[in-house]
C-alpha cells in the first residue's frame, strides 16, 4: 500500500476558530476511506484543502507528492463533489456534457445508466431539480469521472434510502472494476460501514480514530441492561474477569464508535481496538 | 492551451445567455428603437440616438457575475485551478468581444448596403451614417483606449481577487 495523499500538521484556522488542528494522516492509494465526523467537525475543510480549493494555516498537504494548490497536473486527477454544490444555471446533461470533457476516463455509458437509476430528467434545469436530484447529479458526475481521487463530501443529501442503497452499491460495483482512492465522508455511518476500508474519524478538527475499518467496526446486538464502551482491548486478565462476573465483551459498531470517540475526545488508533462491556 | 479552451467551452455550455439572451434582447430593442424612430419627427438634426447597444453591456456583467458565483464552484469541483479558469475566461471574453464587434460592424456595413437600395430607408439612413462618422472620430478612439486601459487595469485586480479565493 502507498499513501497518495499526506497530510502532514495541517492547521486551518479561522477568525479565533480552529477548524483543523495539527492533523496528520495518510490515504492509500485504490482504498475507500470514510471521513466521519460531526457537523463542523472539520470535514469539508479537510476535503477542500485536500483538492486546493481552500487555504492552510500551517501544514502540508501533498498529493502524489505535490502540493495540489493551484496545481493543474494534480487537480486535473481529482474530482470533488460537495454537498449542496452549486452548478451553473443549464440542464442536466449539460452539466455531465461538460464534465465529460473534463476527465479522459469519463464514461458516458455508466453516466447513463445512473440517469436512469436515479430517474433524472436529462432535460430539466438543475435549479428546478428537487433536494435529492440536486445531490443524484453529483453522485452522477462524480462516479462516472472516474478520477484517480475522487471525493464526495455528504453527497447523498435528500436522497431516499432507496437511491441511498443505489449509490452504495453503484460505488462498490465500479470500484470493483476501476480501483480508486475514495474519500466519502458522511453522517450515515452504519449504511456506508460495509462500503468502507479505512476510516477516519474527526472530532473539533482532530483526528481522533484512524484506522482500518474491519478493526473499528463489529456489530453486536442490543439487548443489555446496561453497557459502557472502553477504548483499546482488554487483556486476559480483565477479559477472564468480566466472564466471571457474568459480563458480555464485545467490538462497538462504527457508528457508536463515532459517537464515543466525539463526545469524550478519546484518541483511538490503529493499535487500539474499543470493546463494549455489557451486563 | 487545451485546458483554457475547455474552460472557454465549459461557459458556452450555457448557450441561451450568449446567444438569445443577448442578441435577442438587442434585435428587439432595435425594432421598438425603429418603429418609434418612424413615428416620432427627428429630435437632433444629425438623427436619432438611443443606447440600445449598452443591452451587451448589461449582459456581459450579469454573465460575468454569473462566472463568479456559479460558474467558478462548478469548474472547481471539475479539477480546473484558479489560474486556469480565470485565464480561460478571459481567453473567452476576449474572443467574444473580437466576435460581437465584427457581427455589429458587418450588420451596420449590410444596414448601409441595403438602406441606399430602399426609398423607405432613406430617413434613416442619415442615422447610420452619423453612427459612422462618430465611430471613426479619432477622440473616440482615444475614448475606447482608455475603455480598453481600465478594463485592462480591472482584469489585472480580478487575478489577484480570484487567487484568494474559496467558494
Amino acid at each position: 500500500m502507498t499513501p497518495i495523499v499526506q497530510i502532514d500538521h495541517l492547521t486551518r484556522r479561522y477568525r479565533g476558530q480552529l477548524a483543523l488542528d495539527d492533523v496528520s494522516c495518510e490515504l492509500q492509494a485504490d482504498t475507500v476511506t470514510g471521513l466521519l465526523g460531526r457537523n463542523g467537525a472539520g470535514k469539508s475543510t479537510l476535503m477542500r484543502i485536500l483538492t486546493g480549493q481552500e487555504f492552510p494555516s500551517s501544514g502540508s498537504v501533498l498529493v502524489d507528492g505535490e502540493n495540489p494548490l493551484e496545481n493543474d497536473a494534480v487537480l486535473r486527477r481529482m474530482v470533488f463533489v460537495k454537498e449542496s454544490q452549486v452548478y451553473p444555471d443549464i440542464k442536466v446533461k449539460r452539466v455531465l456534457e461538460a464534465a465529460s470533457w473534463f476527465y479522459p476516463n469519463w464514461d458516458a455509458d455508466l453516466a447513463a445508466q445512473l440517469m436512469d437509476d436515479f430517474a433524472l430528467p436529462p432535460n430539466r434545469a438543475v435549479k428546478k431539480l428537487s433536494r435529492g436530484m440536486h445531490s443524484a447529479v453529483g453522485i452522477v458526475l462524480g462516479l462516472s469521472a472516474r478520477a484517480e481521487i475522487t471525493l464526495f463530501d455528504e453527497p447523498y443529501l435528500g436522497l431516499d434510502a432507496v437511491a441511498r442503497q443505489i449509490f452504495y452499491d453503484r460505488l462498490l460495483a465500479d470500484y470493483a472494476e476501476h480501483p480508486r482512492t475514495i474519500l466519502l465522508s458522511t453522517h450515515l455511518i452504519d449504511e456506508v460501514a460495509d462500503l468502507l476500508e479505512h476510516v477516519l474519524v474527526i472530532d473539533r478538527g482532530r483526528i481522533v480514530v484512524d484506522a482500518a475499518a474491519r478493526k473499528v467496526w463489529h456489530r453486536t446486538g442490543i439487548g443489555s441492561l446496561a453497557s459502557a464502551t472502553v477504548a483499546g482491548p482488554l487483556d486476559d486478565l480483565a477479559r477472564a474477569r468480566a466472564r466471571d462476573l457474568g459480563l458480555e465483551v464485545a467490538p462497538v459498531s462504527l457508528q457508536e464508535l463515532v459517537i464515543r470517540s466525539a463526545r469524550f475526545g478519546t484518541g483511538i488508533g490503529t493499535e487500539q481496538q474499543p470493546e463494549r462491556i455489557s451486563a | 492551451m487545451t485546458a483554457l479552451v475547455k474552460v472557454a467551452r465549459l461557459h458556452l455550455v450555457d448557450r441561451f445567455s450568449y446567444t438569445w439572451l443577448v442578441w435577442g434582447v438587442l434585435a428587439f430593442t432595435f425594432v421598438i428603437n425603429l418603429a418609434i424612430f418612424a413615428v416620432v419627427p427627428l429630435s437632433q438634426p444629425s438623427g436619432n440616438f438611443t443606447g440600445a447597444l449598452v443591452t451587451i453591456y448589461i449582459f456581459m456583467i450579469v454573465i460575468g457575475v454569473q462566472a463568479a458565483t456559479r460558474f467558478l464552484p462548478f469548474a472547481l469541483t471539475l479539477g480546473v485551478s484558479r489560474r486556469t479558469y480565470y485565464l480561460g475566461t478571459v481567453l473567452l471574453v476576449v474572443t467574444l468581444c473580437a466576435l460581437y464587434a465584427a457581427i455589429l460592424t458587418a450588420l451596420w456595413a449590410l444596414w448601409v448596403v441595403v438602406g441606399v437600395g430602399l426609398v423607405l430607408l432613406v430617413t434613416w439612413r442619415q442615422w447610420w451614417p452619423a453612427v459612422g462618422s462618430y465611430l471613426s472620430e479619432l477622440n473616440v478612439l482615444a475614448a475606447s483606449g482608455m475603455l480598453a486601459l481600465v478594463a485592462a487595469a480591472l482584469a489585472g485586480g480580478g487575478y489577484l481577487t480570484i487567487r484568494r479565493i474559496t467558494v
